[in-house]
């Protein structure tokens, strides 16, 4: 059934918004319901009732001839039609790029880890100073690799920013990325949870590291490391999960990517600005005060933070509704 | 099934047979038109719809939303006493129509 409508949206996209047009399109669907229903009835399978009533459709130019519509060119901007392959490609795309970012998310959160780790047990061999500076490298480097990661994705993603304006779905496709969609919703649900579990468990080894081992560098900076590593594979998670879900919602244009909510795009906006400026402050903090063992600090509290400004914003958005 | 080049011209009076005696909405004008030629003609929607509009137009039908069934409201069409006039003349249209092409068709 969803096909049918997508099929008279498709149809429909380029005309007119009058009443008489959309009273007509009510009728054409109505009627298409009624032939797809008795189809049904009389034992067709779905696809057979389908393909029947769209091929008993006839030709949408009859229609417009006869009542004279003017499909405008210039006044109402032609949307662009979106097929299958390029359906594809997009999903192929923004999986493959959402997973460099992940990747160098993951790089940036671990980078610092790497670092306390390293100093801490090189330092006894060769001084503390001398540990941080050989440390560095790494640290840098990883960075380095991750911004490169960030810059490489946003200009290949960047080809597909005309889907943040309207578009009309090739009709056939919309229920298949539904469909997609919906086998997806289980996986994206247990990377959620895995990595909430993650950030919920993470402060445990190094409370339990401390406290129960001995209070010892080494085992604090083991700790801080576990820790790292715990929040960065849920960060990972996390943006792997968001970039595939967000990526069905935007093709079928829904929630955030609503036609209407499309010039809203908030959280994206202050997560550009947000994030620059945590990884500035970052840097400036543990350079000028050479705290590097507690600096890392920023870097959980500003991801929970930032998790729980963007949960705020959609409830709100919620609420508009 | 029949090329609709060659039916085009009397599909309004298909449309407008099925009014003659009660009113009706689109799905079961179609639906009557399959089954009273045994599926040999199907109307496309865009076809019926057409013809909905220029008949309206016309003055032959009139619309009015039905009541509501199912949660959705059809709208019915009415043939009008113009409607009725330009039946007749069609019928005989026909009756010309089929006279003259009818001397021209042979048994092979």
């Amino acid at each position: 059934m969803e096909t049918i409508k997508s099929y008279l949206d498709n149809m429909f996209a380029n005309m007119p918004k009058t009443p008489a047009l959309i009273k007509l399109k009510e009728d054409l669907l109505s009627s298409m319901e009624d032939k797809y229903n008795e189809m049904k009835y009389h034992g067709k399978s779905e696809n057979e009732a389908i393909g029947i009533v769209i091929s008993e459709f006839g030709n949408i130019d009859e229609l417009i001839r006869e009542l004279n519509i003017e499909v405008p060119s210039s006044m109402q901007p032609v949307l662009p039609v979106i097929k299958k392959e390029e359906t594809e490609r997009i999903i192929h795309d923004k999986k493959f790029f959402g997973n460099l970012i992940a990747l160098g998310v993951f790089l940036c959160i671990t980078a610092p880890a790497v670092f306390v780790l390293g100093t801490s047990v090189m330092s006894i061999q060769m001084g503390e100073d001398s540990a941080a500076t050989l440390f560095l490298f790494p640290l840098f480097l990883m960075i380095a690799v991750a911004v490169g990661l960030f810059i490489f994705s946003g200009i290949q993603l960047d080809q597909y920013k005309y889907l943040e304006r309207p578009f009309v779905l090739d009709y056939s496709l919309t229920e298949v990325i539904r469909k997609k969609k919906t086998s997806y919703l289980p996986y994206f649900t247990l990377k959620i949870v895995a990595g909430v579990v993650l950030c919920i468990l993470s402060p445990l080894t190094l409370i339990s590291l401390t406290v129960f081992v001995r209070d010892n560098d080494f085992y604090g900076a083991v700790g801080v490391f576990l820790l790292l590593i715990m929040v960065a594979c849920a960060v990972t998670l996390f943006i792997n999960a968001g970039t595939t879900m967000d990526c069905y919602r935007q093709l079928l244009q829904e929630g955030d990517y609503a036609p209407e909510r499309k010039e809203d795009k908030l959280v994206g906006a202050v997560a550009s600005v947000v994030w620059p400026l945590t990884t500035a402050g970052y840097l400036l903090w543990s350079f000028l005060t050479g705290d590097w063992h507690i600096t890392w600090i920023v870097w959980p509290i500003m991801g929970i933070l930032f998790g729980a400004f963007s949960a705020v914003v959609s409830i709100i958005r919620g609420d508009k509704q | 099934m029949i090329s609709s080049d060659v039916i085009r011209g009397y599909n309004d009076t298909m449309i407008l047979f099925l009014l003659l005696h009660d009113d009706s909405y689109g799905y079961e004008i179609s639906k009557n038109i399959r089954e009273m030629t045994d599926g040999k003609y199907i109307m496309k929607e865009t076809t019926l719809y057409s013809a909905f509009s220029r008949l309206e137009k016309n003055g032959y039908i009139s619309s009015y939303s039905g009541d509501e069934t199912n949660g959705k409201r059809r709208t019915y069409y009415k043939l009008t006493n113009e409607g009725l006039v330009y039946y007749k003349e069609k019928c005989l249209e026909w009756q010309i129509t089929k006279e003259v092409v009818d001397k021209f068709i042979k048994e092979m």
